[in-house]
């Protein structure tokens, strides 16, 4: 076992061969480690550069011309690297302000500015490209770097999304119903030429875009008495009739709200708001109709009971006082009336189904239906007899 | 097999002698590709007239310079912190180091922390510097602190009052330019002690348990030549011979520990002058009464050789007397019987012991020392120069 003096030699031992070079690291200064780490970094960078999509060029920064490209920019223009050191930037690409920009960062070396120019390749196909040019210096010498993607994708994308939003734009402008997009924040983010006209009827005026919804929302209110803003913010779907006031105008609505949530998270609401008055006027005068031929009904009924009474009378005076010849002459016209009176019975009881549906599409009964069919049952049976 | 002839290993820079030497520093800064190079020299230097020649030399080369003055004796690790700043604010590419033993060593300094970072503190010991530090040309002031060849460098701490020791083949500095020149506008104080710093180096080289063949010749060589250098007479203060001879025994005695090591007379001489902060010399000589007596039977063949270099007579052969020749012999090189050569004269007290005990016990210079020492050793030791 090694004694507290064992190791504190063995300790010795060990800085002893470091200081007379025998430690692990005891090396005399070489650089030249460090130059293959660097190298190492500058291939890996290099690498990496030559494997992106988009070309880089780097230029000398009075004359602009390529000093270094990468792999890309041989695929991409058909040049070889030989060809494009020999090559300045003008020659390639065609834009007025790259020159302006390399004059302009001269004088400011921080500066760096986007343009959207065509590069041509070897062959005089044109490339659209979107040129990323910043200034860059290495010790005493500055350089310009210009970085270049293709955008052709990009543009036949962007076109693709402006038709797409064109559609969408259009599609939502002929509705005739109101469509409004709000965020988190109760603002409106989207809307339809609808909503727009409501906004200026209701007396909004400036950005609709942007604008607080809750600006509008006292000009409505529900059955329930409850505050839109307020069930708006519940962030839950609903579907409720409201009723607008503005002045003297007065609407019905049909709000419809879908809110949008992400991650559970609340984004956006898209709010739908129908114009029912029409139909709810409408509505209103079909139940007064209907009321109004209830109560015929009712007193048709009661009127087939006042006609078969006395005819009932008739028919007993004749079988009492006239002769039989006479009384074959009458009972058949008696006869036709009862049968008319039965056939407007008949009329009754089906117009008993009107009457439900009535009942049960507008809810509108003045009559308790089980006294009514009493009274039927009652009425048919005495005919019978 | 069998290793009888132990290996040994040999790191020394580029060296260029001779007057006016200094003027390579500009060429090699260029070839160094360093075009702004970090001038590392105290304000005393850099007022001399010879700097001119330095200068005109960089500006022939094309090599642009940023001066860093401030640099105090025995350097703390402010002053390279300091000084690692302004080089890398300046986007330095190398240090020109003119100056002493305090200079270079701060140079050194400063590169350790413009390449690898951090603090300075964080390099005390050996082997702990990763990374090759920028190139360094050095441009010795003194001829004995050995830092213009060697991998040492030593850094105080005025908050802890330590001493420290940063050893690795990368401080051994690329170029040196060892110039009489600089020498002659040296103070004579600092002609004494660093010639004494210069003598214990080769001697304890000499003695070390790393030495070998190499170092024992530049050593013996070293010694040789401080004898006959020392005592120091100011008539020779403007003596060239003089000034490149002492050069000469710096340079080999500074090679010859670089790669031997040293012992305990600098572990001890250390924590002294940590502790009384004074010059690296004066604190060699104190401690030098106690080691020799105390490591003699470890090396006895090695130290009867320099008391031979020394002028003790091959007559006395008893080793006591020889022991106590040699030191005498040694200390009357300083030529200053006024400086009293014990602690207790620069105001140490037997409750100073410990921690000198503490900080010479830590120092990397005793694992190379020929006898292997313990605490009570140390105590003993510095009991003896109280």
């Amino acid at each position: 076992m090694m004694t507290d003096k064992d190791h504190y030699e063995e300790d010795l031992e060990e800085i002893r061969n470091r200081i007379i070079g025998f430690g692990e690291a005891s090396l005399k200064k070489s650089y030249y480690p460090q130059l293959q780490t660097q190298q190492e970094k500058l291939e890996r960078f290099r690498a990496a550069l030559d494997s992106t999509r988009d070309i880089v060029f780097i230029l000398d920064s009075s004359s602009g011309c390529i000093i270094d490209a990468n792999k890309r920019a041989e695929e991409l223009l058909g040049y070889t690297t030989q060809e494009l050191l020999n090559l300045t930037i003008f020659d390639v690409a065609h834009h007025y302000r790259i020159h302006q920009i390399m004059a302009m960062m001269e004088s400011d070396i921080r500066s760096s500015e986007i343009i959207l120019a065509p590069l041509t390749a070897r062959d005089g196909q044109e490339i659209r490209m979107e040129l990323s040019i910043s200034s860059a210096h290495f010790g005493k010498d500055r350089y310009i770097t210009v970085l270049c993607r293709d955008i052709t994708e990009r543009e036949r994308m962007e076109a693709a999304i402006r038709y797409s939003e064109f559609q969408y734009r259009t599609t939502i402008d002929t509705l005739h119903d109101i469509l409004v997009v709000i965020d988190e924040k109760f603002k409106v983010v989207i809307y339809n030429g609808a909503f727009e006209t409501f906004c200026r009827n209701s007396g909004i005026k400036g950005e609709i875009q942007g604008m607080e919804l809750n600006c509008l929302t006292p000009l409505f209110s529900n059955d329930q008495n409850s505050e839109i803003g307020a069930l708006i913010l519940r962030h839950q779907y609903f579907e409720k009739d409201i009723k607008y006031r503005y002045k003297d105008k007065f609407a019905v609505y049909s709000l419809r709200n879908m809110p949008i949530i992400e991650d559970g998270v609340f984004k956006q609401s898209v709010l739908y708001l129908r114009d029912t008055t029409e139909y709810n006027v409408l509505e209103d005068i079909k139940k007064e109709a209907f009321i109004q031929i209830d109560k015929n009904m009712e007193q048709f009924a009661v009127l087939n009971d006042h006609i078969r009474n006395p005819l009932q009378i008739i028919l007993g005076i004749i079988e009492l006082e006239c002769g039989e010849e006479m009384t074959a002459k009458i009972v058949p016209y008696i006869q036709e009336i009862d049968n008319l009176i039965k056939s407007l019975d008949n009329g009754w009881i089906e117009s008993e189904k009107v009457r439900n549906m009535i009942v049960k599409h507008y809810g509108i009964s003045l009559i308790d239906r089980a006294d009514i069919s009493d009274v039927i049952q009652y009425l048919q049976d005495k005919c019978k007899s | 097999m069998e290793i009888i002839r132990e290996h040994r290993k040999y790191v020394i820079p580029e060296i260029i002698t001779g007057d006016n030497s200094r003027i390579y520093a500009g060429r090699y800064t260029k070839n160094f590709h360093s075009g702004s190079v970090l001038i590392a020299t105290d304000d005393n230097i850099f007022c001399q007239k010879w700097i001119r020649d330095i200068l005109q030399s960089l500006d022939d080369a094309g090599t642009e310079y940023v001066v860093f003055s401030d640099i105090e004796e025995n350097p703390r690790n402010y002053n390279v912190m300091a000084g690692a700043d302004v080089y890398l604010s300046e986007e330095c590419t190398g240090i020109l180091a003119i100056g002493g033993g305090s200079v270079l060593d701060c140079a050194k300094g400063i590169g350790i922390i413009a390449t690898n970072g951090g603090t300075i503190m964080d390099y005390i010991g050996v082997d702990k510097v990763q990374n090759p530090t920028p190139p360094l040309i050095c441009v010795p002031t003194t001829a004995g602190s050995g830092a213009d060849v060697s991998q040492y460098a030593v850094i105080c701490d005025t908050v802890h009052k330590t001493k420290n020791l940063i050893i690795s083949k990368s401080l051994v500095p690329d170029v040196s330019l060892l110039d009489t020149i600089p020498l002659l506008t040296q103070p004579d104080s600092v002609t004494i002690y660093s010639g004494i710093d210069s003598f214990t180096h080769a001697m304890e080289a000499y003695v070390s348990n790393g030495a070998s063949h190499l170092s024992d010749m530049l050593a013996l060589e070293s010694m040789t030549i401080s004898a006959g250098l020392f005592p120091f007479s100011g008539d020779k203060t403007d003596d060239y011979d003089f000034r490149f001879q002492s050069l000469m025994a710096s340079m080999y005695s500074g090679i010859a520990f670089s790669n031997a090591g040293v012992g305990l007379i600098h572990a001890m001489s250390h924590a002294i002058g940590a502790v009384f902060d004074l010059p690296h010399g004066l604190a060699s000589c104190i401690a030098m009464q106690s080691v020799i007596p105390y490591n003699y039977s470890s090396s006895k063949r090695k130290y009867r050789k320099i008391a031979g270099i020394m002028g003790v007579s091959p007559h006395i052969s008893d080793d006591e007397q020889i022991i106590a020749a040699m030191v005498e012999k040694i200390t009357e090189m300083r030529g200053r019987p006024d400086d009293r050569l014990t602690l207790s004269e620069y105001g140490a007290s037997v409750d100073n012991i410990p921690y000198l005990v503490a900080h010479a016990a830590s120092d990397p210079c005793i694992a190379t020392n020929p006898r292997i020492t313990d605490a009570d050793d140390l105590t003993h030791l510095f009991e003896g120069v109280l």
